[in-house]
């Protein structure tokens, strides 16, 4: 025998799930039946206060329908069907949310980042037209519900002084400028925006081109003079003593700009206690006597990261003038050490070990020694896509665990970072290129304007709408808005909400 | 506060005492420690008492809970995390990767985009990585198309599938369609989570819970299905990609991982989700898209982000996201090294050539990849050089002339070589000469620089090099 239920809403359903024969011609005028009341109802717009009639069982369609007829559509305004209660089970008590209130779990952070200053302006002894700000912070990164930001990452541009051998994608880029660093490192910031610029002096190099101190240090100058924003360089002619003739050269050429300088040869895997070779130590006597910032090198070695910033601040070099580079690698490489090692250092400087405040450089840039980013081979797509890729997600990984500065090469995964940063900062957009990073560069011509170049212009001038381009999503559009006025924007649910059925 | 890492001395308590070594360990103590720091399992001791492991495992569970879903051998699970950063001892709930299809798309297409995505593959040392999940979208909210969909992508792959609506109706619609295959219900929110925890019961679902920024209700929707006998639930805190609320985003991954492992929330010890797709609303052209997802999709993993759902199934974005998940989630002390051995490489015989490399397992991976890739016939001697690469090892003279000749004594490669040239890398050039003294019957040669070159290598060389070993 059987019988049938008036599912109340709210309550739970029983379960009846004939699928042939005689229960599946019940259900299926069930169904017919559910569908005619939710039509009274809505005719009506009476509540029926039955969601939908479920049955139990199976039961002769003559009975079903009797019991069925029995639960009629009330009258407008008639109470609740008397009927519901001989047919329906006693209605089970709604079931209760549980009440919850997170109390963010903040912790206090005796410790913070030293404040970093890259380059130097004419009042400061130097001839940069500006200088850049990082580190600082007293979180973990992005950790907003314990504290704010206080900098936004800064990217360099890395310019080579010799053809490192750049892959295709690099070569459409910079294959004009390779011969010449100084015009690289110009376009670099004329045509790219750069706002920071690296010179890799891999061409000192005793076992490569072995080019002298001095060649490199003209170098140098040549770059400094083609360029007006905060340079660093990187020293790496796998000979100690080189090394620190390439460095005294460089320091002294640049006298008071404040060049950040990475040497990887001077120091070789090393720990706390290890006494340091004489180089090492010559190498910050130099940066400290031309005003420059050190970085102190150690692959994946955090103790020895420290040790080596401990001996750099017992010769009174403040961790305003020191950087710490973990020694970054393309992911798959061991990018995961090297996550580890700036965990470890984030750590330690919130504690308030000033051996781990000096802020951290990273060079995503290296993706690039690892195949994936170039090799052709189909069954891995498009390797221009794969260059960008493999880049960003290192960058990806470098600033999720707390870099302040990353060393990059390929303008795709440049722009992109830059496009990331103006997000999760909320950077107010001030100059033409900014507003490019979240245009669709198209040229279409459909807002209005001869190119997207134009309309950024006329953004920024407050004199055409973003709506206007109509090569834009919504959320892009929403995007760009904010970008140009930043002033209280708060995220909004509604962001997301149609994800699911919108994408 | 919960503990942050366990202690084995407590551990130690409860273990049988008889150091008899059946655990694999040379005592009791060292099965101690690895289980805590989660080497091994408590199964392998046989001589404990049930009651004793039963404590054990007690008092090993990690704060976050451990969920699955899907069926047979392609159900996945996550979760189970207990520290905030791997450095304290490693992340476990390794994030499961899903690409989406929709219900308003042709069957065609949908049949077409649902082989994509299951055979999008690459091998990466003899590890081959797929898509693990597969979220089916109801875009037209119709539950008979959503149903039908499902059973489409059902009969098409055994990937476990999450079904994404709002709409109980709808995900009713294919959780009956999926009954036993326990997919991942997508979403249950603050208006509709009555009728969704009445489909997990009833169909014995997994549940996601989204409360974009609304964590009080996230733990709330939690707290509810789990009274209600629903543990397997995942956490998605809303994934925002715009400014200012993509660094909400951000923020509250570490803040609900943090409530977690070291404030010991149970309300909201579950694994997080994020969904990088939201990327696609951004940006048009769907190269930038793509890219921008894969941006996304590599912060979360960096954070240990439990799940993800992505819009673009192209193979050059899941690589670096699948890449930088394998290392994130690699327990750091399982880093081991490769056992030295001559390894054969696609059944070699005695006139094959040989070479040798390290025992780092990257340098081993990425070389025997390339020997697997290009289908090299040849044998691989493996030398123990302390896990380091082959250049490190040169100068720290783990790669050496002496190690090499042992190794080549110790698994008697005279007696399976007929021929005697020895390939050697590139980098280990400095090693020639006192390598050339060390084997006096043996001809030297260097290899290529890199291992993807060792196949045109040898087919310009190899037969080369035999002739005029025989003229010699
Ligand atoms: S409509 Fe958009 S894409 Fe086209 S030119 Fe204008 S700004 Fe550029
Ligand atoms: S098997 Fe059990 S009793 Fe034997 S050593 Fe291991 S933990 Fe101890």
């Amino acid at each position: 025998m059987v019988k049938v239920k008036l599912k109340k809403k709210g309550e739970e359903e029983a379960q009846a799930t004939p699928s042939s024969g005689e229960g599946k011609e019940i259900l299926d005028m069930i169904a017919g039946l559910n569908r005619l009341m939710k039509k009274v109802e809505s005719i009506r717009g009476i509540d029926l206060e039955f969601d939908e009639i479920i049955l139990e069982g199976v039961m002769p369609p003559y009975e079903l329908l009797s019991k069925l007829l029995s639960a009629a559509p009330p009258a407008v305004g008639a109470p609740a069907p008397a009927a519901a209660a001989e047919v329906a089970e006693a209605p089970k008590p709604a079931i209760k949310l549980e009440e919850f209130k997170l109390t963010p779990p903040i912790e206090t952070h005796p410790g913070a980042f030293a404040e970093v200053v890259l380059g130097a302006t004419r009042d400061e002894g130097g001839t940069r037209a500006f200088t850049l700000k990082i580190g600082g912070n007293n979180t973990p990164p992005y950790y907003r519900f314990e504290g704010g930001l206080p900098h936004r990452p800064v990217i360099a541009h890395i310019v080579f002084d010799e053809d490192p051998g750049l892959s295709k994608l690099l070569r459409e880029q910079y294959g004009d400028v390779v011969e010449d660093p100084a015009a690289w490192a110009k376009k670099l910031v004329d045509v790219y925006g750069a706002k920071a610029i690296t010179l890799d002096l891999n061409s000192t190099d005793p076992k490569g081109t072995n080019r002298s101190a001095e060649e490199a240090a003209q170098t140098l100058r040549e770059v400094l003079d083609a360029v007006d924003v905060p340079v660093g360089i990187v020293v790496r002619s796998g000979n100690m003593a080189k090394d620190v003739e390439v460095v005294e050269a460089c320091a002294k050429e640049a006298k008071g700009e404040n060049l950040f300088i990475t040497s990887t040869s001077l120091v070789l895997p090393t720990w706390v206690g290890v006494e340091l070779d004489d180089e090492v130590l010559q190498y910050y006597d130099i940066a400290k006597e031309y005003g420059h910032t050190i970085v102190s090198y150690q692959p994946m070695n955090a103790q020895g990261l420290a040790w080596l910033n401990k001996t750099a601040i017992n010769k009174e070099i403040p961790t305003s003038k020191i950087m710490t580079d973990p020694g970054m690698v393309g992911v798959g490489y061991g990018t995961e050490l090297v996550v580890t090692t700036m965990d470890t250092v984030v750590n330690k400087a919130l504690i308030g070990d000033e051996n781990f405040q000096p802020p951290i450089i990273a060079a995503p840039c290296n993706a690039w020694l690892n195949r994936e980013a170039w090799n052709k081979f189909e069954e891995w797509g498009s390797e221009i896509e794969r260059g960008t890729s493999f880049e960003c997600a290192t960058a990806a990984a470098a600033l999720a665990s707390g870099a302040h500065m990353l060393v990059m090469l390929n303008q795709r995964a440049i722009e992109m970072t830059e496009a990331l940063l103006d997000k999760i900062y909320l950077t107010k957009l001030t100059d033409t290129r900014s507003v490019m990073r979240h245009l669709p560069k198209n040229d279409c011509k459909k807002c209005g304007y001869n190119t997207c170049q134009e309309m950024a212009e006329a953004l920024l001038k407050g004199e055409a709408e973003v709506e206007k381009c109509e090569q834009m999503t919504p959320a892009g559009i929403r995007t760009l808005k904010r970008l140009l006025n930043p002033e209280g924007v708060k995220p909004d649910p509604a962001e997301i909400a149609n994800w699911v059925v919108e994408v | 506060m919960a503990e942050k890492v366990k202690s084995p001395a407590e551990v130690m308590k409860l273990l049988p005492q008889e150091d008899c070594g059946e655990c694999g360990c040379d005592s009791c103590f060292e099965f101690a420690l690895k289980l805590v720091e989660r080497t091994t399992t408590v199964d392998k001791c046989p001589k404990l008492k049930k009651s004793a492991l039963k404590k054990i495992k007690n008092m090993l569970a990690p704060p976050m809970a451990e969920i699955s879903f899907g069926s047979g051998d392609k159900m996945v699970t996550t979760g189970g995390e207990e520290v905030m950063h791997r450095e304290e001892l490693a992340f476990f709930g390794k994030t499961i990767i899903a690409y989406d299809v929709w219900d308003t798309m042709s069957e065609e297409r949908l049949v077409e985009r649902v082989n994509d995505i299951a055979s999008m593959s690459f091998v990466r040392f003899k590890v081959q990585y797929n898509v693990d999940a597969i979220a089916i979208r109801s875009v037209s909210g119709d539950p008979t198309k959503f149903k039908n969909t499902v059973k489409k992508v059902a009969d098409t792959t055994d990937l476990p599938i999450i079904l994404c609506s709002l709409d109980p109706k709808v995900l009713k619609a294919g959780a009956k369609v999926l009954k036993g295959k326990k997919p991942l219900l997508y979403a249950a929110t603050k208006d509709n989570w009555e009728k969704v925890l009445e489909i997990a019961k009833e169909y014995e679902t997994a549940v996601a819970i989204f409360s974009p920024l609304d964590l009080d209700m996230l733990g709330s929707i939690a707290a509810t299905f789990a009274r209600e006998g629903i543990n397997d639930l995942i956490l998605d805190p809303g994934t925002f990609c715009e400014p200012d609320s993509i660094t909400e985003t951000l923020s509250n991954i570490s803040l609900l991982r943090r409530a977690c492992v070291k404030a010991g929330v149970k309300e909201v010890s579950y694994p997080v989700m994020t969904v990088p797709a939201v990327a696609s609303m951004s940006f048009k052209n769907k190269k930038m898209a793509a890219h921008y997802e894969n941006y996304l999709a590599n912060l979360f993993v960096t954070k240990g982000v439990n799940l993800m759902i992505l819009h673009f199934p192209e193979i050059w974005e899941f690589m670096p996201v699948v890449y930088l998940r394998e290392g994130i989630f690699k327990h750091p002390k399982l880093e081991s090294a490769i056992d030295p051995d001559l390894y054969a490489f696609n059944d070699p015989d005695e006139m094959s050539p040989l070479m040798v490399t390290s025992n780092y397992t990257l340098t081993y991976g990425i070389v025997s990849g390339d020997l697997d890739r290009y289908r090299v016939k040849c044998w691989m001697l493996v030398i123990d050089t302390n896990a380091l690469s082959v250049d490190t090892a040169v100068g720290s003279g783990d790669f050496c002339a002496d190690n090499i000749v042992e190794h080549m004594e110790e698994f008697d490669v005279e007696s399976k070589i007929k021929h005697r040239i020895l390939i050697i890398p590139r980098v280990a050039a400095e090693i020639l000469p006192e390598l050339r003294e060390a084997l006096p019957d043996w001809k030297v040669v260097l290899g290529p620089k890199d291992s993807s070159e060792i196949a045109t290598f040898l087919t310009e060389e190899w037969e080369k090099l035999l002739a005029e070993e025989g003229a010699a």
